[in-house]
């Protein structure tokens, strides 16, 4: 066995004859070739943390294998596992790098190997990076072989390896902390960040480009620039030029792009490098501006929002909620909450904690003492194509309630929905922001045609005192996620019958995790636009639900709202209530 | 809020036209809700998008297993007769299926519940390869360690 290094090992894996199934036609993920030679005869490898895909159309023979494991150092150490030498030395290495995008995982294999041999190895794991990481071969059928002439192709399933339960037992938490990086970490290549990437993000207002062209945003990890220009189209390019790396947040946008400010260079929304003025001016027939292109994602508008998808191409559709459509005035708040994403989504799926962090809160806050809200008796939890629905018996209602037969959506996989959205987008690991996008009913049922959708930004801390604000639902959410700590530390948690939704979610990511993985779509993706239609969400109360008769009510979720925002909804309702009155 | 009265199984109104629209944004009809019910829209579209009958989901639904799990049951090839021990023993219907999947028993799983593990949370480290002992070392270490000092 091979210590890398000296570096103490952590372990003997774990044979678990439980293999992964296998997917016929499943494509390779992230293929990517590796500059290595013994790679570059056509071999395809793809990887994630939490999945290896191989296809070991490599074959060498055991001492080059043994070579190039000396060389490794350039392409680990995140994981390497050697095949025992049963008869004759090293007969086979795999090895990857997960924390590249796409990782790399390579098998070579030796003449001795034989499949028998593959399923009865056990091995040793160096210290390192593990995340989950499990190995199959895909199904005869996409087997090729391409090897080494000097020994025979791979043909065998490999066993699956349970790196990190095996690590979760011996580290003595619960939910160990690797198992907790999987939930939390959204970067590039990391296999939460991999499955979010697979959906629409909400990123911005349209209306905050009404006053700028550019602002520098941070999502999953990623600085990037989002902008208009003169034609109208929405970029999100990398922030930094490719030229000389100056920060396009600066850059001035034209009708084709946005030009950065240091040497010219302009970029479209596609990410492709239309101008390089000086260059241009000494080789005006040159081509260098073709082969310099910009990170860049696309972007769409709509319900007043910007959504970026950061996700591998074909990008899936933008869901078209049923919601975007009702009636009324709406309007999109926006904050940045210091702490993991997945400790704000948890909560889209905890229905308890509505009695004891509003409710009850709310009154000690008041400074009332009157009796506390009624308590939840009981819990269910439904499953449809876009997310979880969770359903609630309290001490007032009964199961005919629609807190019971309808319920609320915690809606994949980062928003809650309860007739108002709530879109919790990792900027990186340590911080969230929250988009709002809410809906006020208006009287009667005369035609109401919003112009724009105002985008607002919340404040979450008070001012005067430093302390996080407490007055309002979302606020009061923004305190519990954010006493969590910047990333909740699970090892320490001790769950109850409360969190039976929290811990369903908990599942459902890390198999959706493993779907990415494996090539598949994550739930809730849309590709047929016949489905993408006004797409239904289940809602308490029904979509088109009566405006309150008192007139506007005072905005519940978030502290801050501008005045001109809740002069705009006064209007509205006025608007309307005169308006139904004359009809 | 609204309120409406399904009383039992065999018995409940016909939908209203909130249900009707509701049931519309599950894909289905006024018919659908007739055959299947009492099932709830959202329970319908999830048995059949996973291909259980009526028949079947009202079974385990008799057993007090909704569809959700009920397909997942079915997968695991169990019958709904299987998860009265798990009701006698004071679990969820529901929680014979989440152990079902974890390959824990009724024995196994109690003694995890008597050691402070909702089943869920017990199924999830029985995947995760912990044993019963170890777990209750690693969950109550902290807890331990304030009784320890007199809190």
């Amino acid at each position: 066995m091979r210590d890398r290094g000296g570096e103490s090992l952590l372990g003997t894996l774990r044979r678990d004859t439980d293999l992964l199934e296998e997917r016929p036609g499943a494509p390779v993920l992230g293929a990517e070739r590796d500059h290595h030679p013994f790679l570059e005869r056509g071999s395809v490898t793809s990887v994630s943390r939490m999945r290896v895909v191989v296809r070991p159309e490599v074959s060498v023979p055991a001492p080059a294998a043994r070579a190039l494991l000396d060389q490794s150092e350039v392409l680990i150490p995140a994981i390497t596992y050697l095949l025992p030498s049963t008869t004759q030395g090293v007969t086979g290495v795999a090895w990857g790098r997960p924390d590249l995008r796409p990782a790399t995982v390579m098998v070579l294999t030796g003449p001795a190997l034989t499949p028998r041999r593959v399923r009865n190895f056990s091995t040793t794991l160096t210290t390192g990076t593990y995340f989950g990481m499990r190995g199959s071969m895909p199904p005869s059928s996409h087997r090729t072989t391409c090897g080494h002439p000097a020994g025979p192709t791979l043909t065998a399933r490999y066993p699956r390896i349970s790196v990190v339960r095996e690590c979760d037992r011996r580290s003595g938490h619960m939910l160990s902390s690797q198992r907790n990086k999987l939930l939390c970490e959204t970067g590039p290549g990391t296999p939460m960040g991999e499955l979010l990437r697979r959906y629409w993000q909400p990123i911005a207002g349209v209306s905050e480009f009404e006053r700028q062209d550019a602002k520098a945003v941070r999502i999953m990890g990623e600085d990037l620039v989002l902008y208009r220009d003169g034609d109208g189209n929405y970029g999100l390019v990398d922030r930094h030029c490719p030229h000389r790396r100056a920060d396009l947040a600066y850059g001035y946008t034209e009708d084709r792009g946005l030009r950065c400010n240091y040497h010219g260079w302009l970029f479209d929304h596609s990410g492709a490098c239309l101008h390089q003025p000086f260059e241009e001016t000494r080789h005006p027939e040159g081509t260098f501006k073709d082969k310099v292109r910009i990170k860049a994602y696309p972007v769409a508008a709509k319900a007043g929002l910007l959504w970026a998808y950061l996700g591998p191409q074909p990008a899936p559709l933008l869901p078209d909620w049923d919601r975007f459509y009702s009636r009324g005035y709406k309007q999109i708040a926006i904050s940045e909450i210091p702490c993991n994403w997945f400790q704000c989504q948890e909560n889209s799926i905890d229905p308890v904690h509505f009695e004891w962090l509003h409710s009850n809160w709310s009154m000690v806050l008041r400074g009332q003492d009157g009796p506390r809200a009624p308590t939840h008796t009981r819990l269910g939890f439904d499953e449809f194509d876009y997310g979880f629905v969770y359903r609630r018996v309290r001490a007032d209602t009964t199961e005919d309630d629609e807190l019971w037969t309808t319920g609320r959506v915690c809606l994949w996989p980062n928003c809650l929905y309860v007739g108002h959205f709530e879109w919790r987008v990792p900027i990186d690991d340590t911080s969230t922001l929250s988009v709002g996008w809410f809906i006020d009913e208006l009287p009667g049922d005369a035609p109401f045609e919003q112009r724009r959708i105002p985008c607002w930004h919340a404040p979450v801390r008070d001012e005067k005192t430093g302390r996080w604000i407490d007055t309002h639902v979302m606020n009061q959410d923004y305190i519990a996620w954010v006493g969590q700590g910047a990333i909740a530390d699970r090892t320490l948690e001790h769950l109850g019958e409360s969190d039976r939704g929290v811990i369903m979610l908990r599942k459902r990511m890390f198999e959706e995790m493993e779907a990415v993985a494996a090539g598949r779509d994550p739930l809730g993706t849309i590709r047929d636009p016949a489905l993408n239609d006004r797409v239904y969400l289940p809602i308490v109360g029904g979509l088109n639900r009566a405006a309150p008769g008192a007139g506007p009510q005072p905005f519940v979720f978030l502290a801050g709202q501008p005045d001109e925002v809740r002069s705009e909804l006064e209007q509205a309702w006025q608007q309307c209530a005169v308006a139904s009155g004359a009809s | 809020m609204r309120r409406r009265v399904r009383r039992e199984l065999t018995v409940s109104p016909p939908p209203d036209a909130y249900e009707l629209a509701e049931a519309r944004g599950y894909g289905l009809t006024a018919s659908d809700l007739h055959h299947w019910r009492p099932l709830s829209a959202i329970e319908i579209h999830w048995a059949r998008k996973h291909g259980l009958s009526p028949g079947a989901a009202r079974r385990w639904a008799r057993e007090g297993v909704g569809v959700r799990d009920a397909v997942r049951a079915v997968r695991l090839r169990m019958r709904p007769e299987q998860v009265r021990p798990w009701a006698a023993a004071g679990f969820l219907p529901g929680d014979a299926v989440e152990a079902a999947e974890a390959g824990m028993t009724l024995t196994e799983a109690t003694a995890w519940r008597q050691a402070g593990f909702i089943l869920p949370d017990a199924a999830l480290l029985v995947r995760d390869g912990w044993t019963l002992d170890d777990a209750t070392a690693a969950r109550f270490a902290g807890v331990d360690r304030y009784a320890q000092t007199g809190r």
